[in-house]
């Protein structure tokens, strides 16, 4: 029994009138935690009553702590009959269990009722005594952190990343249990969304459990999803990636708390590898770290960490297709170890790889990552596969949707080794469920990483990392082909990097996470969107199944072609942070994906789109062709400028690169080049079933090449209508669905998150794939349009992480829901930016100079033993990698003038945005929260939101905790609520209501990492009725302006628990 | 295929003041679309017909769900749902209290009840302004109204408390509630010509001078006290009482002669129109006079601006005396009186004669 829960409720206000007799209402509360309630006096004939109540106190453990959420019902007090209730609030206590974030909840909650909305509001004061030492027990999961955050959390460093955990829970959905039948539908709802909050704390806290048992005390990247199967039940689900993070506390000066895109950082193309680096990770420890010994940093003298803090021995599950590749790493790095210098290094690498390889799934929810992390990107690998639902027989045994997960997950796994890869990052999972067919989906980037982070101690390491470490590597690494060249996944045409020139890179990248902080690009970019429909019969259970299972792979073709045009047509060669929707409805199917397009230096430069006639030689159709090219080619010219890319023309010398790619295209014609990561489908007709019935889809097999269409084929007709509809954002407007804009670095404060929901009725009438596509494809854009022409006060802004969700919720009904935030940044003030690009500039060339001879030298080195060894084996890469790390470190204990030109420019850089805040002072602002607690002040805290992980021009402080919040509402008088978009109008409003009024009760003023992860939208209009669910996540935060120097005025003093040391 | 539901969502409300406004004017969705189209700056965001209707239509929901709480300034502040920065707040309550001076000048004086809301129609016809404005402007006249009725202390301060309105706009409503309160007549033909803001400064010279508010140098005094309800709102009876004494000045024929002869004396030689002004000395005075002593009858307070304009505006103007001539008549009128040894009345004299004076001023104008 090692935690005790109080509440005290303070006040309500606004409350509706209950008594139309006397327009007043006589309220009480009923305080509820677990089976305990607690009520307090009637406040008779008050519309602004002032219970201020005594202490209710609770007497938990602290599992339940965890599962449960304090429930307070506002009621109306009724002599004769009943009472009635008038609304409720569910309190998350999760934050106040972890001594780091939120120490008190106190504040106005708007009172919820899922048939009237809000209904007032209510004061309340909730805290928690924890008794002992939360480690000891074993079925709660206390002081784990969770970040929805798919970056490192910005007042944090990691200490080390321990890798993926995954969880969920099953259990029978209230709606559909015989009792609805006969309860009210506000029982119901209530019903529903206390399992789901309840089944939520239960996930977290199991979770947590797996956190702990590896060794980590936080999760980062964590997202949580609901499946609502119907009959067959809930399911809650929830991935992420544990890690052990330190708070940044001596240190920590201003400087490490400014996201790197916030800061007015250089122009990622004249200096990209050293200034625009993530503080928290910079070599350069901070000072504070110096006494550490730097002697745990000899790693091979102790076990590779993995294995010890490998979560549940599920060893034996792990597919065999790891073995095929492992021995080959092996021998690889075998090999080097005859080598001199620097075997440690090679040893430790080795080990670490091997480490990852034994992981069940070396899978990471991030898409962002400390500079040096990710070593090579190797494409986009997803995976889906087509179920049919059945009845959850024992919530307990939630075993087949394990299962389904596992294998998808087994899947994604091989397809990363088969690039070359040792794991994958910017992983996620997703569903679409219609009737009993349920789509699973997973997605992630295949990657090579550096095992650096993945290894106990590498917070030491940091402090030896001067001798030891490779410098940073060059801002194109990541760009590197994983794979080995002469034993290729697929066809790809693979070019020499056009930056370092040394390695060889693909054309086109794809990936699922961020853009790098480090990398080199030209221009910005632009959010690009696939789009597609594709109708399919009515069908029931297995059939169903069947034909969507065949639909996918065409759909996945289909974007896939579309993506890489839209593409072209920017002359972009890169996207990120691709999603890819399948939304499944009963007659039809949605598709969508989208991604930011860049153009990454490192990267040739895109061919044109060829347009290919008939052969009959038909002179109208002919000048119908050429045409069409000379509008595809003006776009791309327009596109270029709009984007301002301009690659270095060195490399880009625009006729040539033309002329060159049309004659490679003619040449390929045959063969296959489109160059795409691994993407197959492997879809199961029933689970029964298994790989025998198994089709693979390769996009690359297609005989059709990517980039010549060919005018008298229908479809193609249909993606140049499509490629060439797509209207660009207006004049000062930039959109992207990644983190932040490519290019744009002067953000200002100026923001404004939305979310917008748009449902479309389609006519009866007989409508073929092509109309419907096209009126898919209207609706986006048109809805696109519209965000731009209601935000356009905000100008010059750019629209980041555009979230899409497309859904199909009934027959005839296309949804679309989108979640964005504009932030509008400075327009070039020219004078101050060129003279803070000419320093930058400055500081760059210095060293390019001084580096310039040395890295050459270094490199003929590389590169001739490299020769050498290439002979030797069949992994060249790696090899090549290896020995130029040893080439390095050659370098590095020989001269040191490079070394010590190149911090001095760094310090140069981040002089520029750290605050000259001395040690002890910012030590003050350790575990601190502004006490915006009082609660009874008159104006409302502004709470900003956004889904990104920062705020720009202010300083996270501290994070109160995690935001995860289900809401139901329902009506029966839809018509006078406005019908419907007055009642999802005012249902959203009152979502972010809710999530404001908590953050501002944590003692918070932001969310970031914000997204609305479900919208499920019902109606019946002819009987007036609609409901909706909505589900919403976010960190809560606490910010300060870049320009105050202090934290926020009060601060309150907590205990610095020793959570995070456990074991 | 049709646009099911269409909403937008912001985490600060957006509102677009040139919608607002189109809303408060009482536009239809397709009527605000029409004229945002041909309004400035539009071609520059190529905005298609399609996408300002789905502006308009999510503006004018928000408006809609937030004419609750402009209903209840004082909850907009601290209401949670809509988070609008405060300056907007302040923008949105001033623009939905303002008024047209056009509208309110059909209703000055009139009971704000439901019969004079079933003659907005005639009213929206009349001046052009669309019902439902009118209805919205009729509905915060009476909404004030109501609400300072039961209130204590004086008049503009609580308006503009519950209301969160800017001084003038209180006023303004100040002005509103008593004229309102009182009945006064404002809508006959000859007070055609008065507008809105000539009687609310009137309004706002009686509430200071002629009130149970105004008594003493100290209002605040009645506050704490709690004597007097409704103290900026009704005149003050016993002040009412008191002026009947002031007919002295035309019963007595000594003194009505002794005043004149004062006046003219002050005023020979410094106006054009002294003949004029000798002449219609007594029947000035008596009109004068007699309109404060009838002030106590409820019937003659609602006649006090049409009594004003007959018996004295109109003759003067009649004479063609220019505004500076009137004030110097008036003032010589009112500073003679204290001349009168006879004449006890000093201190009602000057409360009646510095409102009319300063009335009248106001007044005087074509």
């Amino acid at each position: 029994m090692p935690g005790k829960l109080k509440a005290k409720i303070v006040a309500g206000r606004h409350l509706p009138v209950m008594d139309r007799a006397s327009d007043l209402t006589d309220a009480f509360v009923e305080v509820k935690f677990g089976n305990t309630t607690f009520k307090t006096d009637v406040y008779p004939k008050c519309l602004n009553p002032q219970w201020n109540s005594e202490w209710f106190k609770f007497e938990v453990d602290d599992e339940d702590l965890q599962d449960e959420p304090l429930q307070i019902t506002v009621l109306d007090h009724d002599t004769y009959s009943a009472n009635d209730a008038i609304g409720k609030v569910y309190i998350d206590i999760d934050p106040l269990l972890c001594s780091e974030a939120a120490s008190v909840i106190s504040g106005w909650f708007p009172i919820y009722d899922t048939i009237h909305g809000i209904r007032g509001e209510i004061n309340v004061l909730v805290k928690v005594d924890l008794f002992n030492d939360l480690n000891r027990f074993r079925q709660s999961s206390c002081g784990v952190k969770f970040f929805c955050t798919t970056s490192i959390p910005l007042c944090y460093r990691a200490a080390m990343v321990h890798g993926f955990v995954e969880e969920l829970v099953v259990n029978e959905d209230p709606e559909y249990q015989w009792i609805d039948r006969i309860r009210t539908p506000r029982a119901s709802n209530e019903a529903r969304q206390r399992l789901i909050s309840l089944m939520s704390g239960e996930l977290q806290r199991k979770i947590g459990l797996k956190v702990l048992e590896m060794g980590g005390n936080a999760v980062v990247g964590y997202l949580q999803c609901f499946d609502l199967e119907g009959e067959s039940g809930i399911v809650v689900r929830a991935i992420g990636t544990a890690c052990t993070l330190d708070k940044l506390s001596a240190g920590a000066n201003a400087n490490a708390y400014t996201h790197p895109n916030t800061a007015p950082a250089s122009n990622a193309c004249n200096s990209p590898s050293k200034d625009s680096k993530e503080p928290v990770f910079s070599e350069d420890p901070p000072t504070a770290l110096g006494p550490l010994t730097p002697l745990r940093v000899l790693p091979s003298s102790s076990p590779p960490p993995f294995s010890s803090s490998k979560p549940c021995s599920r060893q034996s599950s792990s597919s065999d297709t790891d073995l095929s590749l492992t021995p080959k790493m092996g021998m690889g790095s075998g090999g080097s170890v005859g080598k001199e210098a620097g075997p440690l290094k090679m040893l430790l690498r080795q080990q670490t790889q091997t480490a990852l390889e034994q992981r069940e799934f070396p899978f990471f929810t991030l898409t962002c990552f400390p500079p040096g992390f990710l070593v090579h990107v190797g494409g986009v690998v997803s995976a889906r596969s087509v179920k049919l639902l059945d009845r959850i027989h024992n919530p307990d045994e939630p075993e087949t949707r394990d299962a389904w997960w596992e294998e998808i997950r087994q899947e994604i796994k091989s397809h990363a080794k088969a690039l070359g890869c040792h794991a994958v990052v910017g992983y996620s999972e997703s569903t679409s469920i219609c009737e009993e067919v349920c789509i699973l989906s997973a997605a992630g980037t295949a990657a090579i990483l550096n095992p650096r982070y993945m290894r106990e101690g590498c917070l030491d390491i940091g402090s030896g990392d001067h001798r030891f470490d490779e410098p940073s590597p060059p801002s194109c690494g990541f760009c590197h082909i994983p794979y080995d060249e002469l034993n290729m996944p697929f066809p790809a045409q693979l070019t020499y990097c056009y930056q370092c020139r040394r390695q060889k890179v693909p054309d086109v990248l794809f990936t699922t996470i961020d853009l790098p902080t480090e990398a080199a690009v030209s221009g910005k970019g632009c959010l690009i969107q696939a789009r597609l429909c594709r109708l399919k019969k009515k069908a029931q259970g297995e059939v169903n199944a069947t034909s969507i299972s065949n639909l996918l792979p065409f759909m996945e073709y289909e974007l896939h072609t579309q993506l890489m045009n839209k593409l072209k047509l920017r002359s972009m060669n890169a996207l990120f942070g691709l999603r890819i929707q399948i939304s499944i409805g009963e007659n039809m199917l949605l598709g969508l994906a989208s991604a930011t397009g860049v153009y990454l230096s490192a990267l040739p430069t895109p061919g044109g789109i060829q347009i290919a006639g008939k052969a009959s030689g038909d002179l109208s159709n002919e000048q119908h062709v050429l045409s069409i090219q000379k509008r595809i080619n003006d776009a791309m010219a327009k596109n270029k400028e709009m984007y301002h890319i301009n690659p270095p023309k060195l490399f880009a010398l625009d006729p040539e690169v033309f002329h060159g790619i049309n004659m490679e295209l003619s040449e390929e014609a045959a063969g296959s080049p489109i160059p795409e990561p691994k993407q197959r489908s492997r879809l199961f007709r029933s689970q029964s079933e298994s790989s025998d019935e198994l089709s693979e889809l390769d996009l690359s097999h297609g005989k059709k090449d990517a980039f010549v269409l060919e005018i008298d084929d229908t479809d193609a007709v249909e993606d140049i209508h499509s490629l060439l509809t797509d209207a660009p954002p207006p004049a000062g407007f930039y959109s992207c669905n990644t983190e932040v804009m490519p290019g744009v670095y002067n953000w200002t404060s100026g923001l404004q998150m939305f979310t917008s929901v748009r449902v479309l009725r389609l006519s009866n009438a007989n409508l073929t794939n092509q109309s419907l596509n096209k009126i898919f494809t209207d609706m986006c854009e048109n809805l696109l349009k519209s965000l731009y022409f209601k935000l356009r006060s905000m100008i010059p802004c750019c629209l980041c992480h555009v979230n899409f969700t497309v859904a199909v919720p009934e027959d005839e009904l296309i949804q679309v829901a989108v979640t964005a935030v504009a932030m509008s940044f400075d327009k070039e003030p020219i004078l101050e930016k060129l003279g803070d690009r000419a320093v930058f500039k400055g500081a760059g060339e210095n060293e390019d100079q001084l580096q310039f001879p040395m890295e050459l030298c270094a490199e003929s080195a590389s590169v001739a033993i490299s020769n050498l060894t290439a002979k030797f084996t069949d992994r060249c890469s790696t090899w090549l990698e290896l020995i130029r790390l040893k080439a390095h470190t050659i370098r590095r204990g020989s001269v040191k003038t490079s070394r010590r030109t190149q911090s001095l420019a760094r310090s140069v850089s981040s002089s520029e945005r750290c605050s000259p805040l001395p040690e002890g002072r910012s030590r003050s602002l350790r575990s601190t929260r502004s006490s915006g607690g009082g609660g009874g002040g008159t104006a409302v805290t502004v709470v900003k939101m956004t889904p990104l992980s920062f705020l720009p021009g202010t300083r996270l402080i501290k994070y109160l905790g995690i935001i995860n919040m289900f809401f139901i509402r329902e009506t029966t008088s839809l018509r006078e609520e406005g019908g419907v978009s007055g009642f999802l109008h005012t249902f959203i409003a009152e979502v972010f209501a809710m999530v404001r009024a908590h953050v501002a009760a944590l003692g918070g003023n932001a969310v970031v990492s914000y997204s609305m992860k479900e919208c499920v939208f019902m109606e019946n209009p002819n009987k007036n009725q609609a409901q909706c669910l909505i589900n919403v996540s976010g960190d809560a935060v606490v910010f300060v302006r870049d320009t105050d120097q202090e934290a926020t005025p009060t601060l309150i003093h907590t205990s610095c628990g020793g959570t995070d040391g456990p074991t | 295929m049709a646009v099911e539901l269409d909403v937008f969502v912001g985490n600060t409300t957006i509102m677009d003041e040139e919608v607002y406004q189109l809303w408060l004017d009482g536009y239809t969705v397709n009527d605000a679309v029409k004229v945002r189209m041909v309004s400035e700056g539009m071609e520059e965001y190529e905005a298609s017909a399609e996408v300002v209707m789905s502006d308009t239509m999510d503006q004018y929901r928000t408006f809609q769900m937030c004419e609750r709480l402009l209903h209840n300034p004082t909850k907009l502040a601290n209401q949670l749902l809509f988070q609008i920065p405060p300056h907007r707040q302040a923008m949105l309550i001033e623009r939905y209290y303002t008024f047209d001076d056009v509208f309110v000048r059909e209703v000055l004086g009139k009971k704000l009840s439901k019969g004079t809301k079933k003659d907005l129609d005639d009213v929206s016809s009349k001046t052009g302004i669309t019902l439902k404005s009118c209805r919205r402007q009729f509905d915060n006249f009476k909404r004030v109204f109501k609400v300072v009725e039961e209130l204590k202390g004086p008049l503009v301060e609580n308006i503009r408390q519950n209301f969160i309105l800017s001084d003038k706009l209180a006023r303004d409503y100040a002005a509103i509630v008593f004229f309102a309160n009182n009945r006064f007549e404002t809508g006959k033909r000859k007070l055609q010509y008065l507008t809105f803001q000539d009687f609310a400064f009137c309004a706002g010279q009686l509430i200071k001078n002629w009130t149970v508010g105004a008594v003493g140098e100290s209002v605040f005094l009645y506050v704490l006290d709690n004597m007097v309800e409704d103290m900026d709102v009704d005149l003050d009876k016993e002040f009412l009482q008191d002026l009947k004494e002031l007919k002295i000045l035309i019963t007595d024929k000594d003194l009505l002669d002794q005043h004149k002869s004062l006046v003219c004396t002050a005023l020979r030689g410094k106006t054009k129109v002294y003949t004029e002004m000798e002449t219609n000395f007594k029947n000035l005075s008596r009109g004068l006079v007699n309109i404060a002593a009838k002030l106590t009858n409820t019937k003659d307070v609602r006649d006090f601006f049409i009594d004003l304009v007959e018996k004295f505006i109109e003759p003067c103007r009649s004479d063609r005396w220019a505004s500076a001539d009137m004030r110097l008549y008036l003032t010589h009128y009112t500073n003679s009186a204290h001349l009168l040894d006879t004449f006890k009345y000093q201190v009602v004299w000057d409360r009646y004669m510095g409102v009319i004076k300063s009335c009248i001023f106001k007044m005087y104008h074509d």
